[in-house]
């Protein structure tokens, strides 16, 4: 009886712990909020429904991967019909939303980048996730991973350069 | 070389922007178990529905071997199934996909219906999208699988 409630336990714990880094990983791989959540709600679900195998592994990487690949699977079936990836035009005018235009900038960006591409800038640049680990994760090879990186890296060039160009000369809106 | 050091670190800097933090729902975990009961619901009716079609698929084809053909004699405690032309397409009941997420929901007409025209209606809400809200034939209507099934699905819309 006592491993079913340890199980559920380090379930919560780990849930709790884990949910902040999750939803800000699903809102830049999506760039929704609102899809974010329901990506990090399935995901989690997903992982509580096997945690007594994902816990013995790494529930993170089990979490972020089941994320993508349900991202990356919506996306191809939903694509065509809606972009779940548009940017709304105005961001909310909450003070506590308040962001830079180098953020904004990038969140525009981002959206225009293939589903795939984007996967692969966030697993590296925001997680760290070595190459090798995200070729496993989205079942290609390390090389495919260091092309769509080059690729992403290249789009968003303009705006990186003009914003490492323009840091410190006030491109910010904060007060 | 020195120019891609900078732009990859102001990637990752931008990455970590405190702008993509968001606030979890105030109760994690029950938020969580929702998710995972309505996955449990949606695996448990796709197999019904598989379980339900296979049936069917051994089932209607026997039936009309039975009543096309006059009675085999059987040997005691066999039964013998006569090779058949291809059956007649029938149709099927609807199955409920209200409430399902559309992935699930096409996992479970599909596997009910076959290749039946599926139409997606979006309806736009100011919260979490992607659930099916309605649907056309209703649920235990009859499908044939050359018809035509309507689903509508909510779209989250920040506007």
């Amino acid at each position: 009886m006592a491993e079913p409630d340890a199980g559920r336990k380090s379930f919560e714990e780990f849930a709790a712990g884990a949910l902040p880094a999750l939803l800000r990983f699903g809102h830049v791989l999506t760039g929704s909020p609102a899809e974010a959540e329901d990506l990090v709600q399935e995901a989690l679900a997903k992982s509580l429904r096997r945690w007594r195998k994902v816990r013995a592994d790494d529930p993170v990487a089990y979490v972020r991967r089941v994320m993508v690949n349900t991202h990356l699977t919506r996306w191809r079936r939903w694509g065509s019909r809606v972009r779940l990836g548009d940017v709304p035009e105005a961001v909310a005018d909450d003070a506590g939303l308040a962001r830079s235009q180098e953020w904004d900038a990038l969140r525009r960006a981002l959206a225009q980048l293939p589903p795939r591409q984007r996967a692969v800038l966030v697993l590296r640049y925001l997680e760290d996730v070595p190459d090798e680990a995200i070729a496993a994760m989205l079942g290609c090879r390390p090389v495919t991973v260091r092309s769509q990186a080059s690729r992403g890296l290249t789009a968003l060039r303009p705006l990186l350069a003009a914003q490492t160009a323009g840091t410190g000369t006030g491109g910010n809106t904060h007060a | 070389m020195r120019d891609d050091d900078s732009y990859e670190g102001r990637l990752r800097e931008l990455l970590r922007d405190p702008g993509w933090s968001l606030t979890p729902p105030p109760d994690a975990q029950a938020w969580i178990r929702r998710s995972a009961r309505r996955q449990r619901v949606a695996l448990t009716g796709l197999a019904a529905c598989t379980g339900a079609a296979a049936a069917t698929a051994v089932a209607v084809p026997l039936a009309l071997a039975g009543a096309g053909s006059p009675p085999a004699p059987a040997a005691a405690g066999h039964v013998q199934a006569t090779p058949l032309t291809q059956p007649k397409a029938t149709s099927v009941l609807m199955p409920d996909v209200t409430g399902l997420k559309l992935m699930n929901a096409e996992a479970v007409i599909r596997s009910v219906t076959g290749p039946v025209h599926l139409v997606i209606r979006h309806v736009k809400v100011p919260h979490h999208g992607g659930t099916v809200v309605g649907q056309v034939p209703a649920p235990g209507a009859r499908v044939s699988p050359d018809g035509q099934i309507t689903i509508t699905v909510t779209v989250y819309d920040a506007s």
